[in-house]
């Protein structure tokens, strides 16, 4: 039989991967609670899921695209803005779900022992679900705008990938410091609104003039937004300096995350 | 260091301690401040000249020994940190000295129904806790018709649990960890919901958990509980084991902790009777609604400590206990009478703790006086005036919760309607 030890944690110890492998069915269940809840008792349903990117997305693609005539790249305004929301919304809505998780499920944290980890993963779950709904409108507008194939579409899984994980570590930073600091439920959607706009979601990064372009192309999710938008649509692949900083920051805030939840879990339920 | 083969748990020297920053000009209950939030990393300090910080001592040096297959009951009063021990277990929060060492699965019962959301069914709210408590998808299917028929649920299992009687719900909730079949057990004061029927059903699961070699953890303030169901019983007062041996005997020194110090008396206006000397301790409190617990209605919580030692006989002389509401001027509000009959006060020879709860009372804010008798058939043996009061706090929560001279003492309950719409309809 395995002897459980029961201590003050040292001060460096691993992520513990095993646990989280051990509960990974739980993992599943509080998804599926997430995912139920969402949409329970609407009567829409899943049209909900679709009629959110779409509505913006034509509303943006009518007052940019047609009225202020913004640069697309040569591609239907339409498509430049889904092909924008669909990684950014990944992204962001992660983080927008997520960041209040542990608050939230308070309850839970402070009377039963599971990988902490598991409530903002599986908060973030509902997001990964709307993404594939989104996924496959975006393919009916492939058909409907007779847009071309390529091989650049193989990259579209990796530039989806990078925005999740680039999600789940700002979402780990945010809802581990949130159960310290409530004001990080005021900043965070403030802050992501203000990052929208520093991203090329609803407009192309052409509109940037091009001696402020290396400087902007240093924000991280200007990659994510950008690369897939290249895999969907073709035209001119993102420059190097987007891609490094995407990576840079891909890999930087996952290891944030993942160090600053480790480093407190114990904590939480002292004081939340 | 690993321990032997037949100890289950072994605990050294647990500690827990919490900074608890005051306030100067606020009062200096320490023991209800939260632990306040700070920088993970001691940066950032707070420089505020008003807070005075202290460090309090939930636990102290907690340490002993469970052999395999043992029933363990802790008693204590509240505050004295049985529940922090049981969350140290359970590793919910962490030591701040010491280590335990536990001998297989731990399964642990610190509220019934954590997890349970009203909108899912009983089905798939079975599942969620299930892998909540630790357990995986293929466990859960193979034991999912014994929880089912110990919760006696049965057809309605694919109706959200909202649409449950809140007996079915906590059946439901108990049984599904009560199939966990930990190693280990925990489990925290989870008995006192349900009617009497399933208690005695869930004594019995327990019982049998015990008799099954799995080492059981049970904390309680149902005395006869952990008298039937325990093995052994450790007394917690002040974060500190002040007791460790037979059940029986923990329930004397929880007593002896109960009554007062002999300095200490009960203050009162006027007492009568032919035995003015029964009740000695009389302690009354207000309790604000608390929907994080299981306790979603405010209410009053009356403890009365006496000795019956002097009077011979209590079995047959059909006691009653009366206790007496008084708006701070003086006027009588309410009474409340209760008898041996309605079994809720089965108080016989010897020390006894009597606990009234009057729910959600429907008083304004203000200051309330009590009367306590204690009368045997038509004697007065011990009767007390103005010996207790609490205080109702000004609320947002309930409507028009406040102390205004015209306003009268009782919160009224009250819906409206308006005749005209009513006759009309909304079309």
């Amino acid at each position: 039989m395995t002897i459980t030890r029961i201590e003050p944690k040292r001060r460096l110890s691993l992520f513990e991967w095993k646990e989280l492998v051990q509960y990974r069915d739980l993992l599943y269940y509080l998804s599926l609670r997430e995912i139920k809840l969402r949409y329970k008792q609407t009567s829409l349903g899943i049209i909900w899921v679709v009629l959110q990117p779409l509505v913006p997305a034509i509303i943006f693609a009518v007052l940019f695209g047609n009225f202020a005539r913004m640069p697309s790249n040569g591609q239907p305004y339409l498509m430049m803005v889904f092909t924008g929301l669909i990684p950014w919304t990944l992204f962001s809505a992660s983080i927008g779900r997520a960041g209040g998780s542990l608050v939230g499920n308070s309850n839970l944290l402070s009377k039963i022992y599971f990988p902490r980890v598991i409530i903002p993963l599986a908060a973030m779950s509902s997001v990964v679900v709307d993404t594939l709904v989104s996924l496959s409108v975006l393919m009916v507008l492939m058909a409907v705008f007779g847009i071309a194939l390529g091989w650049h579409l193989l990259a579209a899984p990796f530039f989806l990938a990078a925005s999740l994980l680039m999600g789940t570590g700002v979402t780990l930073v945010v809802a581990s410091l949130n159960v310290y600091y409530r004001d990080i439920g005021y900043a965070v959607p403030f802050a992501l609104q203000l990052w929208n706009y520093l991203t090329p979601v609803i407009y192309s990064s052409e509109l940037i003039p091009p001696h402020w372009r290396v400087l902007y192309s240093l924000n991280p999710t200007v990659g994510l937004i950008e690369g897939f938008r290249w895999a969907i649509l073709g035209g001119h692949p993102i420059t190097f300096t987007m891609f490094a900083s995407m990576l840079i920051g891909l890999i930087a805030s996952l290891a944030a995350g993942v160090a600053i939840f480790q480093k407190i879990e114990r904590g939480f339920a002292d004081i939340i | 260091m690993s321990i032997s083969d037949s100890i289950s748990i072994s605990v050294n020297g647990i500690s827990k301690s919490y900074d608890i920053n005051h306030l100067q000009q606020a009062e200096s209950s320490a023991r209800s401040s939260r632990p306040t939030s700070r920088w993970p990393w001691g940066m950032g300090r707070r420089t505020t000249q008003t807070l005075t910080r202290e460090t309090y001592w939930a636990l102290r040096d907690i340490s002993f020994e469970v052999p395999t297959g043992q029933v363990l009951g802790i008693i204590g009063r509240n505050g004295a940190g049985k529940s922090t021990f049981l969350k140290i277990l359970s590793q919910i929060i962490e030591p701040t000295q010491g280590f335990a060492d536990i001998r297989g699965r731990v399964g642990s019962l610190l509220e019934v129904g954590t997890g349970f959301h009203p909108e899912l069914t009983g089905r798939e709210n079975i599942y969620l806790n299930g892998t909540l408590l630790g357990m995986r998808r293929r466990q859960i299917s193979s034991i999912f018709d014994q929880i089912v028929d110990f919760a006696e649920v049965g057809r309605f299992i694919d109706t959200p649990v909202k649409r449950y009687s809140s007996g079915m719900y906590v059946r439901l909730a108990f049984a599904v960890a009560a199939h966990l079949q930990p190693d280990v057990l925990i489990i925290d004061e989870v008995l006192s919901v349900g009617d009497a029927s399933f208690q005695e059903k869930c004594l019995g699961r327990m019982q049998s958990l015990g008799d099954a070699g799995r080492t059981v953890i049970f904390v309680s303030h149902n005395m006869e509980a952990v008298a039937t169901l325990c093995d052994r019983a450790l007394v917690f007062h002040q974060g500190r084991i002040c007791f460790d041996g037979t059940p029986q005997a923990a329930a004397d020194a929880y007593y002896e902790l109960c009554a007062p110090s002999p300095h200490e008396r009960i203050e009162y206006r006027e007492r009568g009777g032919s035995q003015p000397d029964i009740i000695t301790a009389i302690a009354c409190d207000y309790k604000p609604e608390d929907f994080s617990s299981n306790q979603p209605e405010a209410r009053v919580l009356i403890t009365i400590t006496g000795n019956l030692d002097s009077l011979p006989n209590t079995e047959q002389c059909n006691l009653r206990l009366a206790i007496g509401v008084n708006h701070e001027s003086g006027y009588r509000l309410g009474t409340y009478v209760a008898t041996e009959d309605d079994e809720k006060l089965n108080i016989h020879a010897g020390r006894f703790i009597y606990t009234l709860s009057i729910q959600d009372p429907p008083l304004q804010a203000g200051k309330y006086w009590l009367d306590v008798s204690l009368l045997k058939r038509s004697e007065t043996l011990d009767s007390l005036q103005r010996c207790g009061s609490f205080r109702i706090p000004q609320s947002s929560a309930k409507h028009y919760q406040k102390q205004e001279p015209g306003w009268g003492a009782v919160r009224l309950c009250c819906q409206g309607y308006n005749e005209n719409q009513m006759a009309g309809g909304p079309d």
